[in-house]
């Protein structure tokens, strides 16, 4: 893979991680918090397949490209079941709350 | 231009135009949702620009499918879209299917093999790369050298899955 190559995915990688990280921080909806942070990993693991590819390439590090393939895939497993469970958190706090706005979930603020 | 750099254009374009969509769609949390589907696709067909066909296949189906079909379950379940799940008219209906077909087109398309049957299209030949890691190579690396860090993944996962059924299950919590 050129080197060209590889700034972009990191640069792409990068991008969708500002983008997941605004959706999180900016928009009120449990839901969309939710999809947000399941493009902040999909980010994360474009990274891993890019890095682990490069650094097998450019510093002929052996195994490194099975590694960041590796990687990604538990990464992968990771975001899955932070949906599963992040989703069943969301349907708790409706039932509690009867609202997806995050500004509800105050009962712990001072 | 090289069919290298439009493929990778055309997944980054899909990326952060669906993230974009997640951000910042406001009418129904259903275009978050298919915003989703394309930024996974973008994603896909650039891991499989690095060479990782399998991860990007893996994220496609796993990920975005999952999401999907979970998300409008919870949905359907909370109740906030009914509204978003009446039938569209026709055309609307045409035009999404064409814009589905057109992404599921350039998602398979990023997903070959670059190199191999373009050098007789409109596009330059590039310069042929390293061949790919095999998916038997990745499997080797997961189950070879340590499977019971592969086993214990599986059983965090599955109880992951049962304490999430467990909360959703409860009605006094």
């Amino acid at each position: 893979m050129e080197t060209a190559l590889l700034g972009r995915l990191v640069g792409l990688a990068t991008a969708l991680f500002v983008i997941g990280a605004l959706g999180v921080l900016w928009r009120r909806n449990l839901l969309i918090g939710l999809l947000s942070l399941q493009l902040m990993l999909a980010a994360g693991q474009l990274a891993f397949v890019a890095f682990g590819r490069g650094w097998s390439e450019r510093a002929a590090v052996a195994g490194a490209e099975a590694d960041g393939q590796a990687f990604a895939l538990v990464a992968l497993i990771v975001a899955v079941v932070q949906l599963a469970v992040g989703l069943a958190i969301v349907l708790a706090f409706v039932r509690n709350r009867d609202s997806l706005d995050v500004e509800a979930a105050s009962t712990l603020r001072w | 231009m090289s069919a290298e750099d439009l493929a990778f254009y055309t997944a980054a374009l899909l990326a952060l135009g669906g993230g974009l969509i997640v951000v910042a769609a406001r009418r129904t949390p259903i275009a978050n949702a298919t915003g989703l589907v394309v930024s996974m696709t973008g994603v896909a067909g650039a891991c499989a620009l690095a060479g990782a066909p399998l991860i990007g296949a893996s994220l496609l189906i796993v990920a975005a499918g999952v999401a999907v079909t979970v998300l409008l379950f919870a949905l359907e379940w909370v109740g906030t879209g009914r509204d978003a799940l009446a039938a569209p008219a026709a055309g609307r209906l045409v035009v999404r299917a064409f814009a589905v077909t057109v992404v599921l087109g350039l998602a398979f398309r990023a997903m070959q093999d670059v190199p191999v049957g373009w050098a007789a299209g409109p596009f330059a030949a590039p310069e042929p790369g390293p061949p790919a890691l095999a998916s038997e190579a990745l499997g080797a690396r997961l189950y070879g050298g340590d499977p019971l860090v592969v086993g214990v993944c599986g059983l965090l996962l599955l109880v992951a899955l049962l304490a999430g059924v467990t909360l959703a299950a409860r009605r006094d919590a």
